[in-house]
């Protein structure tokens, strides 16, 4: 090779830029980065959004740094489980350390997505204070602000484009937070409020909408009453995309024409959301916008199967569809024959307690969409009865799929019919469907279906398991397979410390992995700390007894998170997590 | 429903949110927790309980404990739905079935934990004698609390249901420890209703429920429901099979909030 890249010197760094700005993937950013010096110090110097999968695997300073010029930042913060209470809530997450050191080294920042972090309200009015040109606020399952934090965002973000609140939890202490936006400002494209507990002032809502010509995106929260979302939404008809507040109301004959008109007006409507607690009294005046329907979200429309089914149907186009197990088997059905374009399907549970008379929402109506949406690739379904032949039926008709998440709410439930274990319907899935990139298992699984996970998934870049598995070989089996598993997350399977130490060197490959109720020891992480140093080993037990030093080897590990990281062990443990 | 978190000791919680109000069930190895994702009414503890001196809570958790250890006998520590001093609880597969899966649990090699699988022979029973196991099935826990179970919501199906098994709604009383419930259908009135709830609350009441149709000057309480729009009426404006058929909930209202509601 010549020596210095000379080459490299022949074109001067924007060049070089300008070509880089064509890759748009990380990864690589990050092959580009590691050629030569020079395409290093270019790369960095150009790259303008950063994401960062697990805030504590680099030290804020550290990104900061090195990446001078960003404009757009992501961070991810606690595991997945978080969402399920498994995490306790004081475990971390804090966004303090990064938006204090983004604050410093990246004034120009106009982007920032946080998912599952603790964000303080002094967090929301740093961020507003600092980023001159600051557009796009976008907080995921995050907690620890309130509504005084936005309205610091609401009053200072002069240029602000999207505020998307997507499942948060928000105390609500300061009611008008939506007046804080001043009366010049305009540039309003995306506001997503839905998960806000409290009432929002319409006609301060409505004066904003008038006055934001961009505005595509609305979404407001349960707490609107239907006459004022109606009156809301006749300003803004060049919305593509509408969260509605809650459906239901005694019937109005006038109530119903005005929400027919205005959806009517919708000419650009492309998604619909919201529709909480939609009984079938008003649903029918939106039929008008189904046709060009590309996304519907009717997961919390508690709404019955013949209405959903009707409305459902009406939606040709749809590529999207999240929907509550109250559509059933004839409704899913129906959704095969009609939504041929049908490219992710969700289906929640509508009684995941099993409190009211079960409904017929079983494998078939799965089987059904696999055959009918060609271009199905992402699936959540919520059921209680599965088969292997179900499972084996949708790994042959679909082998597109990316994402199968299957959920059979009782844990160790088996193939109804033959009781065996749903190993093969499983196996049939991996080995079919080469381009999966996330699974998840339930009902009764044996080490098999590890085994043909090992073997066959080779896209697989995130695994939950749950109630699975017999011995320590099937983690044995994932962990030496899998070769671009990122993600993994266990709970409750009889996985323990042997399969983890001989695969030790395999976690430094991936994202991150949390194991809880399973059959790790104490001893097992001290050895696994001690090996891998660049993996952060955190111990999570919520009895806050004594220190960790004096637990003996034995003792049962209840809440493992181990990740990569190049920041060493994190400074901001509670009493309940230990770095091992 | 009111959920009542088993609390650990020495567990910190942050300040009460209803969000993290559902956050605080725990659970561990060592010390049986059972998590009720439904809580139970508001309960006296069993007799033994009260006469040990011990507060019920830590009585139970610790005759979990070792009724974990040692498989004995568990009724004593039941939570279950029936009045002090009964000894036959008014479901009675309950208390038994949740018995002997925690024996069953005992067999299995994994770490002893709340029920894991529920009680698919009594789908019928009452959901509170079911426990928990925390974090499963892996929803969001906005989606565990914003929906009601299917029958509230389908009004049609609801008042199917009612005709066939009779029309039971729950009594809540201002300031008792526990509510009641009660069948309408056996009622050919209000006033019969009145002297129902009477001495269903004798023991709670100080003063007298109101004895007249409607709110009479000068009593102390009223009787409100709940209709299925979710709006507080007051009791014996409407006819009584209006009533009946738009009854949810039945609530007693105190002293000072009954003044507020006849303005």
């Amino acid at each position: 090779m010549v020596r210095g890249f000379g080459w490299a010197a022949a074109f001067p760094d924007e060049v070089w830029e300008h070509v880089f700005s064509f890759l748009a993937a990380d990864a690589d950013r990050n092959a580009v980065a590691l050629v030569c010096r020079a395409w290093h110090r270019i790369e960095r110097r150009s790259r303008r959004r950063v994401f960062v999968g697990n805030c504590y695997a680099v030290a804020p300073a550290a990104a900061v740094r090195r990446f001078p010029e960003v404009r757009a930042a992501a961070i991810k913060g606690k595991p997945h489980f978080a969402d399920f209470n498994l995490v306790p809530t004081d475990w971390g997450g804090g966004a303090e350390a990064w938006v204090e050191a983004m604050a410093e080294g990246w004034p120009h920042l106009e982007e920032l997505r946080l998912k599952r972090m603790v964000v303080s309200d002094d967090c929301l009015e740093l961020i507003a204070r600092s980023f001159k040109n600051f557009g796009v606020l976008s907080l995921v399952s995050c907690d620890g602000f309130s509504t005084a934090g936005l309205a610091a965002i609401a009053a200072n973000c002069r240029n602000l484009r999207e505020l998307d609140l997507h499942e948060n939890e928000v105390e609500d202490n300061c009611l008008n937070w939506i007046s804080h936006f001043p009366e010049s400002f305009t540039s309003l494209v995306s506001l997503n409020i839905a998960c806000l507990e409290g009432d929002v002032n319409t006609s301060v809502l409505e004066c904003l909408i008038s006055r934001c010509p961009n505005l595509k995106t609305l979404r407001l929260n349960h707490a609107m009453p239907l006459e004022k979302l109606v009156s809301l939404l006749q300003r803004a008809p060049q919305l593509v995309d509408v969260g509605t507040s809650k459906f239901s109301a005694d019937h109005h004959p006038e109530l119903f024409s005005k929400l027919e008109s205005t959806f009517a007006g919708f000419k650009h409507l492309k998604s619909l959301s919201g529709i909480w607690e939609a009984g079938p009294t008003y649903l029918p005046a939106i039929y008008s916008v189904c046709e060009s329907l590309t996304s519907l979200n009717l997961c919390y429309a508690t709404i019955q199967s013949p209405e959903l089914l009707k409305f459902v149907s009406r939606c040709k186009n749809l590529q999207r569809l999240w929907v509550m197990d109250l559509i059933e088997d004839n409704g899913l059905i129906a959704v095969a024959a009609s939504c041929k374009l049908l490219q992710e399907l969700r289906v929640f549970p509508s009684d995941p307690y099993g409190v009211a008379p079960p409904i017929s929402l079983t494998e078939h109506g799965l089987v059904a969409i696999s055959a009918g949406c060609l271009m199905l690739h992402s699936v959540l379904y919520f059921c209680r009865q599965m088969t292997n032949a179900a499972l084996l039926t949708i790994a042959n008709n679909r082998p597109n799929l990316t994402c199968f998440r299957l959920c059979i709410i009782e844990p160790h439930t088996p193939d109804y019919i033959s009781q065996e274990p749903l190993d093969a319907g499983f196996s049939a899935i991996v080995e079919s469907c080469k381009d999966l990139r996330r699974l998840s298992l339930s009902g009764l699984l044996t080490d098999r279906v590890f085994k043909s996970i090992g073997a066959s998934a080779n896209r697989l870049e995130m695994l939950s398991v749950a109630f699975a598995g017999d011995s320590d070989a099937g983690l044995h089996y994932i962990l030496s397979g899998c070769k671009n598993l990122r993600k993994l997350e266990i709970r409750d399977c009889p996985f323990g410390d042997k399969a983890l130490l001989d695969n030790a060197s395999k976690l430094e490959t991936m994202r991150s992995l949390w194991m809880s109720s399973c059959s790790v020891t104490l001893g097992a992480c001290r050895q696994l700390a001690l090996k891998m140093p660049r993996l952060n080993v955190e111990v999570i037990d919520e009895r806050r007894g004594r220190p960790l030093e004096s637990w003996p080897d034995d003792f049962p590990v209840e809440k493992l998170y181990i990740y990569r990281t190049v920041a060493g062990p994190r400074s901001d443990t509670p009493p309940c997590v230990w770095t091992v | 429903m009111v959920v009542t978190p088993v609390r650990h000791l020495g567990d910190r919680r942050p300040a009460c949110t209803k969000a993290f109000a559902q956050r605080a069930f725990s659970y561990h190895r060592f010390c049986f927790h059972v998590s009720l994702y439904i809580s139970l009414p508001r309960f006296l503890p069993p007799p033994q309980a009260r006469s040990a001196g011990i507060p019920s809570i830590w009585h139970t958790m610790e005759a979990a404990a070792s009724s974990v250890k040692d498989g004995g006998d568990l009724r004593d520590t039941e939570l279950r739905l029936g009045l002090p001093g009964t000894e036959a609880p008014e479901k009675p597969a309950a208390p038994s079935t949740r018995g002997s899966k925690r024996a069953l649990q005992e067999d299995d090699d994994m770490e002893s934990r709340a029920n894991s699988r529920p009680l698919e022979a009594d789908s019928g029973e009452a959901p509170a004698a079911k426990a928990q196991i925390v974090g499963w099935p892996p929803i969001r826990s906005y989606r565990r609390n914003s929906f009601p179970p299917r029958k509230v919501e389908s009004e049609a199906e609801a008042e199917a249901e009612a005709e066939a098994a009779g029309l039971y709604v729950k009594v809540s009383m201002d300031g008792a420890p526990y509510l009641r419930k009660i069948d309408l259908k056996v009622y050919k009135g209000y006033k019969e209703l009145r002297e129902a709830m009477d001495n269903m609350f004798k023991c709670f009441t100080q003063g007298e429920v109101s004895r007249k149709e409607g709110c009479s000057s000068g009593s102390e309480s009223a009787i409100t429901y709940e209709d299925k729009d979710g709006d507080l009426m007051l009791v014996g404006d409407v006819p009584w099979e209006m009533f009946i058929s738009s009854c949810r909930r039945l609530r007693i209202m105190k002293g000072c909030e009954v003044r507020g509601l006849r303005t």
